[in-house]
């Protein structure tokens, strides 16, 4: 049985086995019961005491039977008593100041009776609402306690309210800062719904069925909460009384308490937030730490060969000329190829942000990445290979190009002197897979995930800067993963980008 | 051929201090503009011989884009076949496709070396001393391209070509060396209603490539200017 059909009964018959016409039945039956054993025992027993026994089926009658019943049974007892005992008997005239006095006493008593276990009966009745109700409520709690969102937080308030109370409800939130009222509810909105909310919001006082403002709506709609406006709670109210106070009162305890965990988990998201910004700003610094330290080498190398160049030209031979002069060509290309990353990193660190992709030939790609590798390191030893064949592949090329260069880069200069480096496209199913392979020093010891942590986190290998966490940024953007393999010797790197016609994760082409 | 004019457009004093250095150094004659309007008035104001040969113009230029000036160069019958080099920096990609689309010649990505700046000069002023009868016999390398006979030959032998890969080939060989950008390549092969098509291209110029290149991965030929277009190579 549901707990509104509970409440219902309760506060329409305050206690009492029997209802209706078994009632009425036992509101005749116990003072016939008591006439039946006053005439068994008539010439035995004087008056008064049979005045006991019919008292006798009065205050059994007030015990069992509703409030009407025993009051039915003193006014049955009382003139069976008086029909059929009361000299002269088998008449309603009483003879005599005695019987008056105790056919008067023995009706007072039991209508005092009836009041007295009548009162205890609400009394008991009403302490098993508010039990119910406290009960009802740390549901609620428990229920709650569980969701993280506000969302979250009011679909489970309104399931919980329909499982529970057979009966609908919606909730209305309000966005921090303003802005349209978000409706959590299952079913259509009535008319004015969001209106009354905004006005409950705004006056932080209940309105509608059985309230002061607006009684004629169709709802009963309250608050969530007493402080900046959160959100208010609404229940259909169609029935054509007001709903009683004790309801109300509940209404309002339900709806403080979905206000309450709203509130706190609005708390918890705005602590969220600033952890998180906090860390966006640490890693930032860190970031701009770690690029300050790569930038150090290429500007004391183009300070120092260039003021070498200008104060002791004429010391220099030819040859030592020409060596400080491609050291500055060499940094000053490192710069720019940093200064492409840091831009890069820049773009993606912070959404939104969007691809311009277009179509491309991976075969293209590779050989305008080689080209720019070769005008970096024209003495390194590299190798490219393209699977002849490949589809176009729809990417934003300038960050493919910087993906490959970035780890042809970075195996040329972890890998240590001499180091050789392949670099292959092929097709592998429905993905195109790129793999950057180098015999050189091989990766550092422990998880090969962490090499491409950001720069500046402890994770991150010195030296690495922004490339490889770059790499992996780009990657993802496209809707594609990388890996890093230990090989013997050397290492590979390996990234996979889809081949799909279907556009990547995020971003349209242009 | 030293002493020729070349007029560079350009605002920035580091930049220009270092491209003028350059050319001077090369036995050129540096003229410089600070905008467009100044551009467009020492164009005119210079007759010939003394006529620029040639303009490096910037893209990002205090009274508008260079693009505004390449537009007018190509509008004016005087200055139709002047080549125009654009230097354009990292932010402005969408101008430097702009500005070959309305008939600049070539580009460079700034930062850029006095090396790679010379070697397109070269290049252009070699090219535009042709004019006005561009070659219809081309030898670029392995390949000897008539436009005439629509022969193609790779290493003296003849290479069949499908008609879509012809009208490519023949639309980077009608102007070797020059960047020929997407849009230029897909309004004239396909049509202008093909333009978006870019999957079109890369499919046939992978094709033409397998057929045209010994590595084409490493293509000597047909060069990719990513992001940009193509180009035949012209030596």
């Amino acid at each position: 049985m549901s707990g509104a059909a509970q409440g219902a009964r309760a506060s329409r018959d305050v206690g009492g086995g029997l209802r209706g016409l078994p009632a009425a039945f036992a509101a005749l039956a116990l003072p016939a019961a008591a006439t039946a054993a006053c005439m068994a025992f008539d010439t035995q027993v004087s008056e008064a005491a049979k005045a006991l026994a019919y008292l006798l089926a009065v205050i059994a009658a007030a015990t069992w039977l509703p409030r009407w019943a025993g009051v039915l049974a003193s006014l049955l007892g009382v003139t069976a008593l008086n029909f059929f005992f009361v000299p002269p008997r088998h008449t309603f005239a009483v003879d005599g100041v005695e019987y008056w006095f105790t056919l008067s006493v023995l009706l007072a008593v039991s209508l005092l009776l009836n009041a007295l276990v009548g009162s205890l009966r609400r009394r008991r009745a009403e302490a098993e609402r508010r039990g119910r109700d406290a009960i009802e409520l740390a549901a609620l709690a428990s229920v709650l306690a569980l969701e993280q969102g506000p969302d979250a937080i009011a679909r489970q308030a309104v399931a919980w309210w329909r499982a529970h109370r057979d009966e609908r409800c919606a909730l209305y939130l309000q966005a921090t800062g303003g802005g349209a009222l978000r409706r959590i509810a299952d079913g259509e909105a009535a008319r004015d719904e969001e209106g009354a909310a905004r006005w409950a919001m705004e006056h932080r006082r209940p309105l509608g069925a059985g309230c002061a403002d607006w009684p004629a709506l169709q709802f009963w709609c309250t608050p969530l909460n007493d402080a900046a406006p959160i959100g208010a709670w609404l229940v259909p109210w169609t029935a054509s009384a007001a709903p009683d106070a004790a309801r109300v009162r509940q209404w309002r305890a339900l709806a403080a308490l979905v206000g309450q965990r709203l509130e706190r988990a609005a708390i918890a998201a705005d602590a969220d937030a600033a952890r998180a910004r906090a860390e966006a700003e640490a890693q930032r610094n860190a970031v701009l730490a770690s690029l300050s330290h790569d930038l150090r080498t290429p500007l004391t190398v183009l300070l120092g060969n260039a003021s070498l160049l200008r104060e002791r030209d004429a010391d220099l031979l030819p040859a030592q000329r020409a060596s400080l002069l491609a050291g500055l060509e060499h940094e000053a290309r490192d710069m720019v190829a940093m200064a492409e990353n840091i831009l890069q990193s820049a773009r993606f660190s912070s959404p939104p942000w969007r691809l311009r992709t277009q179509w491309e030939s991976p075969e293209e790609l590779l050989g305008a990445a080689i080209a720019r590798l070769r005008r970096r390191w024209p003495d390194a030893a590299l190798e490219a290979r393209a699977e002849p064949g490949l589809p176009p592949v729809q990417v934003e090329s300038g960050l493919v190009l910087q993906v490959m260069s970035n780890l042809v880069d970075n195996a040329l200069r972890h890998g240590g002197p001499g180091v050789r480096v392949g670099i292959e496209v092929t097709k592998r199913d429905d993905r195109l897979r790129i793999a950057v392979r180098d015999d050189g020093k091989g990766l550092p010891p422990g998880d090969l995930q962490r090499l491409f942590e950001p720069a500046g986190s402890a994770a991150s290998r010195d030296g690495t800067g922004l490339g490889l966490s770059l790499c992996r940024r780009l990657v993802q953007a496209h809707g594609g993963s990388i890996e890093a393999h230990r090989a013997a010797p050397g290492a590979e790197f390996v990234v996979e980008l889809p081949l799909a016609a279907a556009a990547p994760a995020e971003g349209a082409p242009r | 051929m030293r002493g020729e004019a070349i007029l560079l457009v350009e605002d920035d004093p580091g930049v220009v201090q270092f491209v003028s250095a350059t050319l001077s150094a090369q036995g050129y004659r540096p003229l410089h503009a600070g905008g467009i309007e100044e551009g467009w008035a020492r164009l005119g104001a210079n007759p010939e011989p003394q006529a620029p040969r040639l303009v490096v113009l910037d893209l990002g230029l205090p009274d508008g884009d260079g693009v505004a000036l390449v537009s007018r160069l190509r509008a004016d019958p005087r200055f139709a076949a002047l080549p125009v080099l654009v230097l354009s920096a990292r932010h402005d990609e969408d101008q430097k496709i702009a500005a070959l689309d309305a008939g600049a010649d070539d580009y460079l990505t700034k930062p850029f070396s006095a090396g790679e700046l010379l070697a397109r000069m070269r290049a252009m002023l070699r090219r535009a001393a042709l004019v006005p009868a561009p070659a219809r016999v081309l030898r670029v390398g392995a390949l000897d391209i008539d436009l005439d006979r629509r022969e193609v030959k790779r290493d003296g032998q003849p290479v069949r070509l499908t008609p879509i890969e012809y009208r490519l080939l023949a639309c980077l060989a009608s102007r070797p060396g020059h960047v020929v950008t997407h849009r230029q390549l897909l309004s004239t092969v396909w049509g202008a209603e093909q333009i978006d098509q870019l999957h079109y291209l890369r499919i046939y110029m992978g094709h033409l490539r397998a057929k045209l290149e010994d590595n084409p991965a490493e293509p000597r030929h047909l060069l990719t200017e990513l992001g940009v277009g193509y180009r035949l190579a012209d030596e």
